[in-house]
């Protein structure tokens, strides 16, 4: 297929060295005009380093740029917008208190003697939306959207000005398989448009749904190109890792105990009359889309928010949580979704962020043992393998999967006997993945009631002992055996 | 060694710049000191008060140029409590025999100061009174006056009271909170304690009313903080607005209680605490507390915690809201206790005290590199903030600055510290 069609963007060993890093070692990359490349590789492979370059955020050290046969310096973010690359970072670059409209237009306002035009706004944007087929209001606050709707508003934006080359930085992170098909959609109308899309997930299902190319990375390596019919999803898998991988899921089954949590028509302004037992060395997943009600739930059992009704027992005993303090007292841990956000504190040290809940273990009339401390963190990192320099590291300098065994290792010093997790493998990467997979075994083999709240559906499956499916806040469904079920079985309970 | 080294300066640039600053103001206030005339008399009085006497015999002769050195003499030791005795003859012996004469009315070897010329005469130590006394004579030498003991020993009297509370204002900055009530709170204290000790204790001198009437005036500071932080945490204004509006209230409630008049406490008793060097032990005792509560209990990791992420905090159990409460009021009662040191060093009580200090100890946080984003900062960082600003201050007294152009100073140094520590962190 690319045979017939016109190259657009060629880069040519490309190299990119930090100060004491080599970040990018001479990567190769071809994009045809109406194709979907695929990007792939783990967290620190290089793939947002060489979007940067495309966005004129860094500039190679070494190698060429060629967009249609011209060969091109992107010296910085206007320069690329000029050149017709648009790019859509993971993380939004939505100023929440501007309408729709004001957004979009931000970095190049249609305006007449420096005055805007919002009228010209206006109808512009309303013809973008049209084009792709979704109804948003330009002139409503970004802020009141939901995370869908504002992924559509930075595709929309990026569309604005004339675009040839679109980037697309883990578009479906936060987004429900329903909006990802929503997506999808979008996607192939660009390529029908003949825009190239360059397009990177941890998602592989997606990646064989839409990529026409795959292009993986390793460790700032080009690995390889592979046309998306002619690789396995375990062949991919094993050029991002570099080695052989058995299974994605590592799941052990085994018996179930007696019941620890038991949660009791709860009700709040998210949550409707929600009842649900989980059991010693249960693994008990609940999914359903963004929105569903999950996470509201757990920060509830959590006592982060307040429940208007119902109750909560463990082993028997009702619990009268009023805040977390409470909670982690009783031996409930939460680890949340949002890990930056609410899980670390980023800024100080990985021994810090251990010690934050667990600081009565070691201390003695309010003054901390520092050296136990440091004991106690050790343990954990020989355990877990967390991989850190030591243990004042900042928690903001580790990968996606060191940072959740941090977390982890917090909980787990607490002896916490109800362990929730809210999306285990979120913004991790492959390998990483399947160390946290066998961290949740091994707790679920030591007795642990444990919740898994996930998005992804293999992920619900394939780790679960029983799935709980939630919808506009309510159980739509408890699915008693996890082993035997399927994608289209939890989709149909969270849709309908 | 090495690595505990770099990482001091790391830690504690500042302690370099310090150094820096003392080595540039020792140099630009380098002066010539004559030995004749006016200074010739005000170099005697300072080698006087550097030896500690109480009395001293002044022999000049009576040029007007020896005249000038008494004025000097005589003006420079106005107020710091020193007898002066004066010779005024041009001939030796009868100067001899005045000095005779008065040996009955001063003690033994008293202090004898001359002016150049009476300086070449030799017998002041025959005279059996004075065999041992030590005879002034003015020099030709150059002198710091920054350098001087008299100048450096004025330094930490200044530091001490914004340093103490900048420790509760450091405390705040590391939740991502401010403090604008501190300045109003000195003046608060001040009142409230110099009034209770009038009013109800009837201007007792007993050592035990004047502690209670101090524990009032630190209990009312206290109190405000403790709205403050009330405030702020359970209808979530921002700290900024509530401390604002407390500054204002505080303040027009210390200018209301003493009708705008500044009450003067008649007892020299209470100017115990102010004086020298009692504030600078309480400073050294505070900060001594508040680097082990920073840095070794739960309760100062918790407050990095907050000001590092407060929701990350409050999800791993810390109580934020009991912990900020807390916080505020410590800043409180830390501007209570420099309004205490400030009452007993004045031995009064007024509402015009403290008049935007809150910006100064703002600046000295800052400058000692704490974060106004909150989660980071050093308690002794904050200490030698202060310092910086103080030595900065005084410096450029010494060098003449106008106080405007030591304002503008005053912003760059801000401003070059914020800059420092942006660079730092990149």
């Amino acid at each position: 297929m690319p045979d017939q069609q016109k190259l657009l963007l060629q880069m040519r060993g490309i190299h990119k060295r930090f100060p004491g890093v080599h970040a990018i070692k001479g990567i190769d990359i071809d994009l045809y005009e109406g194709e979907v490349l695929a990007l792939m590789g783990e967290n620190g492979a290089g793939k947002s380093t060489l979007i940067k370059m495309l966005g004129g955020a860094h500039q190679p050290t070494e190698g060429t740029i060629e967009l249609k046969g011209k060969e091109i310096t992107i010296e910085n973010p206007q320069v690329s917008q000029d050149l017709g690359i648009g790019i859509i970072y993971q993380e939004f670059n939505l100023i929440p208190y501007l309408t729709v409209r004001e957004n979009i237009f931000l970095g190049n306002p249609k305006s007449k003697n420096g005055v805007i035009s919002k009228n010209e706004e206006h109808r512009h944007a309303q013809e973008l939306f049209k084009k792709i087929g979704i109804e948003i209001d330009p002139e409503v606050l970004c802020c009141k959207l939901s995370t869908a709707e504002q992924q559509i508003v930075e595709i929309v934006k990026a569309l604005s000005s004339e675009v040839r080359l679109l980037v697309m930085d883990e578009p479906s992170a936060t987004l429900t398989p329903q909006e990802v098909e929503g997506l999808f959609k979008i996607i192939r109308d660009l390529k029908q448009q003949g825009i190239g899309v360059i397009y990177i997930s941890h998602r592989l299902d997606e990646i064989f749904d839409i990529a026409d190319r795959v292009t993986v990375l390793r460790d700032g390596e080009y690995i390889g190109t592979k046309g998306i019919n002619k690789i396995s999803r375990q062949e991919m898998i094993e050029m991002m890792v570099g080695r052989k991988v058995e299974n994605e899921f590592p799941k052990h089954y085994h018996k179930i105990g007696a019941p620890v949590l038991e949660v009791n028509h709860i009700h709040s302004a998210d949550v409707k009359d929600v009842s649900f037992t989980v059991h010693a060395g249960e693994v008990l997943g609940f999914t359903g889309l963004v929105g569903a009600g999950r996470t509201e739930l757990m920060r509830l059992i959590f006592g982060a928010d307040k429940k208007a009704s119902g109750t909560i027992k463990l082993h028997g005993e009702e619990l009268n949580v009023k805040s977390p303090r409470d909670a982690i007292a009783r031996g409930i841990g939460l680890l949340t979704e949002d890990r930056k956000g609410q899980g670390l504190v980023l800024m100080h040290s990985v021994r810090e962020n251990f010690g934050l809940p667990n600081l009565r273990l070691f201390s003695k009339n309010g003054v901390i043992n520092g050296s136990e401390e440091k004991k106690r963190f050790a343990r954990h990192i020989e355990s877990m393998k967390i991989k850190i320099p030591h243990q004042e590291q900042l928690a903001k300098n580790l990968s996606g999967g060191n940072q959740q065994k941090v977390v982890l290792a917090k909980w787990l010093e607490q002896n916490c006997e109800v362990i929730i997790i809210d999306e285990p493998t979120r913004g991790i990467d492959v390998g990483a993945k399947y160390e946290i997979y066998m961290l949740i075994n091994q707790l679920a083999e030591k007795g642990k009631a444990i919740i898994m709240v996930s998005s992804e559906l293999p992920e619900v499956i394939g780790m679960s002992d029983r799935i709980v499916v939630m919808r506009s806040g309510e159980i739509s469904a408890i699915v008693e055996d996890a082993q035997n079920t399927t994608q289209e079985i939890l989709l149909d309970h969270a849709i309908h | 060694m090495r690595q505990k080294l770099s990482s001091l300066f790391s830690d504690y640039g500042m302690v370099l710049v310090l150094a820096l600053l003392f080595v540039v103001f020792s140099l630009t206030t380098l002066k010539e000191q004559t030995a004749e005339g006016y200074g010739a008399g005000q170099q005697l009085a300072e080698k006087a008060l550097n030896s500690g006497a109480t009395e001293l015999v002044l022999v000049v002769g009576t040029s007007s140029e020896d005249r000038l050195v008494k004025e000097g003499l005589e003006e420079s030791l106005q107020g710091k409590g020193v007898r002066v005795h004066l010779i005024a003859i041009i001939e030796p012996p009868k100067a001899k025999k005045a000095l005779q004469e008065l040996a009955s009315t001063v003690p033994v070897n008293t202090l004898i100061a001359c002016s150049k010329k009476t300086g070449n005469w030799t017998f002041y130590n025959r005279v059996d009174h004075f065999k041992d006394s030590e005879v002034l004579i003015p020099k030709n030498e150059t002198v710091s006056s920054f350098l001087k003991a008299s100048n450096l020993k004025t330094l930490p009297d200044k530091t001490a009271k914004t340093a103490i509370i900048a420790i509760g204002m450091t405390m705040i900055i590391i939740t991502a909170g401010i403090d604008l009530s501190v300045g109003s709170l000195v003046a608060l204290a001040t009142v409230v304690s110099t009034m209770t000790l009038q009013i109800v204790f009837g201007n007792s001198s007993s050592p035990v009313l004047i502690g209670l009437s101090f524990l009032a005036g630190i209990s009312a500071a206290g109190f405000c903080g403790f709205i403050n932080g009330t405030l702020s945490t359970f209808f979530r204004i921002p700290p900024f607005i509530v401390t604002l509006a407390m500054m204002l209230i505080a303040r027009g409630l210390a200018l209301n209680l003493t009708g705008n008049r500044t009450i003067k406490v008649g007892l020299p008793d209470i100017s115990w605490l102010g004086q020298m060097p009692n504030p600078i032990i309480l400073m050294i005792l505070l900060y001594g507390l508040a680097y082990f509560v920073m840095h070794k209990t739960i309760f100062g990791r918790q407050i990095y915690a907050i000001g590092g992420n407060a929701e990350a905090a409050r999800l791993s159990g810390v109580p934020v809201k009991r912990l900020l409460i807390s916080v505020y009021t410590i800043s409180g009662i830390v501007a209570g206790i420099a309004g205490i040191v400030m009452a007993s060093e004045l031995n009064s009580g007024s509402g015009e005290f403290g008049q935007t200090w809150e910006l100064n100890v703002i600046a000295a946080v800052v400058v000692g590199g704490t974060s106004l984003m909150g989660g980071q900062g050093k308690i002794i960082g904050t200490l030698i903030g202060c310092t910086i600003i103080e030595v900065i201050n005084n410096g450029m007294n010494l060098m003449a600055i106008s106080s405007n152009t030591q304002q503008i100073v005053l912003g760059c140094v801000i401003l070059a510290a914020i800059i420092v520590d942006k660079i730092k962190k990149k």
